[in-house]
């Protein structure tokens, strides 16, 4: 997976993350939303966000994380997703359990409406939690391909900046795909 | 009151690089941004459907991804007809494939499945080889060329128009083209709507930087390359496109394997007789162990980020994908799911434009 949004020594704390998930599980970490809901989990878990793994590494994490910018619903849902994904299978060597988590992350998204998603994909960014952006963007990504561009205007909030006449003359091109 | 749009640009931007190039041509009418990007390079580059080469054997075709890492996919295009022929070239023409066949060729855009068929003609009995697409403010065409056997120094060429699904004699009516002091080596690359090949002049047996410009109609044959003269054709010397609208051109010598790059300074135009084309020292590579690129034809390449990644046959026309970066070989693969040795390869860079159809097709689908 391409990692733009990790550090410089991106290597260094991979092998961080490794070990700190096998020699300190009993590490907690508070996370507190921006409206006062708090959460305790374990240090492996908190660093699949980014910019709590940059805090820890900088010493500056204390025991109680503020994330000022994503409401409690929301952080526990990434969490749950995180705490399912402290370790990601690899797809060559273990393909049983790749299903598996597979078909758990199509449950999670199943149950929630766009509004949601698009918290959620606002929030990961803000946590800079790859693994869960990639995911999120994936799901909206499937939910709007097959429709029209009318219904992706309004599920983006997008205003239609064309004339009619401009408009016409781009789908006019439309018209004949799917050719073989 | 206008109310913010529901996720910030880069958000989008990561959604959209999901979403498949069938839907994306659909969205083309959302908004003026998003049809913008839809031809952005850096956005094709990046999407997770992307590619960068196209193989082609004599059953099949595949496309090649590199990041994050190599895959192979195949491709179907289906044509009646298709199973008669065999391939004989295939062309990378910036927007467009080329996929040459015995008796026409295929102007083919994977990506929105879209695909034509366009008969050649016949020379004396030569068939002609169509040389690449270019186009004049969004008007395409085809120059298609045969040097009949028998017939030294003279070539036909011919020019077809999408709009009026028409070929025209080039030049002053007759098609003949008396190019007896310079002949194009190698595939075309089309920039810009032009097309660029090397070109060697016969006598010196220099080398020089040639064009063919659609909206004069005719060819023109700039001053030297900046590698030196030689008189091996086992050195691999491949023209391509560099960040979009510059050019590149990649040598290895066979006897050291030495492999380098130039680059133009600034943007090429057609001005090639009068105008100096400037280039510049990209990149170089010394490994004496590397192979050479050039076993009975020559390699496809692009350059990105600084990386320099190739794709040729080795000696019993097996594919092979190299990385070459910092002055040194980073990898090598070999392409095994494509079973059948020697296929036909280039670069291509998957496009959202839709493959023109002639004057007379749209009308037909007015009046539907």
């Amino acid at each position: 997976m391409s990692s733009s949004k990790k550090s410089s020594d991106g290597k260094s704390s991979e092998i961080e993350e490794a070990v700190a998930s096998l020699t300190m599980p009993f590490n907690k970490i508070l996370l507190t939303s921006s409206d006062g809901e708090s959460f305790e989990i374990d240090e492996a878990v908190a660093r699949k966000f980014q910019i709590i793994a940059h805090m820890i590494e900088d010493d500056c994490a204390g025991k109680a994380i503020p994330i000022d910018n994503v409401t409690g619903d929301i952080l526990s849902k990434i969490i749950e997703y995180a705490k399912k994904h402290v370790v990601e299978p690899d797809e060559d060597e273990d393909e049983e359990a790749k299903k598996k988590l597979d078909s758990w992350d199509a449950k999670f998204v199943e149950k929630l409406d766009l509004e949601t998603i698009f918290k959620i994909i606002l929030a990961a960014n803000y946590l800079n939690f790859e693994g869960l952006l990639g995911f999120a963007s994936q799901t909206v990504a499937d939910y709007i391909k097959d429709k029209t561009p009318e219904e992706v205007r309004e599920i983006f909030n997008i205003e239609n900046d064309f004339t009619p006449e401009e408009e016409e003359a781009i789908r006019k091109e439309n018209a004949w795909t799917f050719n073989g | 009151m206008v109310d913010e749009e529901k996720l910030p640009w880069e958000l989008v931007d990561e959604i959209l690089s999901r979403v498949p190039p069938t839907s994306l041509f659909r969205f083309r009418t959302v908004c003026k941004r998003w049809n913008v990007l839809f031809y952005d390079k850096t956005f094709m580059n990046n999407h997770k459907m992307t590619f960068r080469f196209i193989l082609a054997t004599e059953s099949k075709i595949y496309s090649v991804s590199i990041d994050p890492k190599i895959e192979v996919c195949e491709l179907t295009l289906y044509f009646p007809g298709l199973e008669y022929q065999k391939p004989q070239y295939l062309v990378d023409c910036d927007k467009f494939l080329l996929y040459g066949l015995d008796k026409g060729a295929v102007v083919w855009n994977p990506w929105l499945r879209q695909s034509r068929w366009i008969e050649s003609s016949e020379i004396k009995q030569t068939p002609m080889q169509f040389s690449g697409i270019g186009d004049v403010d969004r008007n395409y065409k085809i120059l298609a060329s045969c040097s009949p056997t028998g017939l030294p120094n003279k070539s036909w060429c011919k020019i077809y128009d999408f709009a009026s699904d028409a070929w025209k004699d080039y030049g002053s009516g007759d098609g003949i083209e008396e190019r007896s002091s310079y002949v194009t080596f190698g595939d075309s690359v089309s920039l810009n709507g032009t097309l660029y090949w090397v070109a060697i002049e016969k006598t010196h047996k220099s080398f020089h930087l040639a064009c063919f410009d659609f909206s004069r109609g005719k060819f023109i044959k700039g001053r030297n390359l900046p590698c030196e003269k030689t008189n091996s054709l086992k050195d691999a010397l491949v023209l391509g496109v560099f960040k979009g609208d510059r050019l590149s051109l990649l040598k290895q010598c066979h006897k050291t394997k030495k492999i380098e790059i130039w680059v133009t300074k600034y943007k090429v135009n057609t001005n090639l007789a009068r105008e100096d084309v400037e280039w510049i020292n990209f990149m170089e590579v010394s490994s004496p162990n590397f192979p050479s690129l050039v076993y009975y034809s020559q390699p496809s390449y692009f350059i990105e980020d600084k990386r320099l990644v190739v794709c040729s046959w080795d000696k019993i026309g097996r594919a092979w994908i190299y990385v070459l970066g910092e002055n040194k070989l980073i990898s090598k693969s070999h392409i095994d799911y494509v079973v059948d040795p020697w296929p036909f390869h280039c670069t291509f860079i998957p496009s959202l434009v839709p493959v023109p159809r002639s004057q007379r097709e749209e009308l037909a689908e007015l009046q539907v």
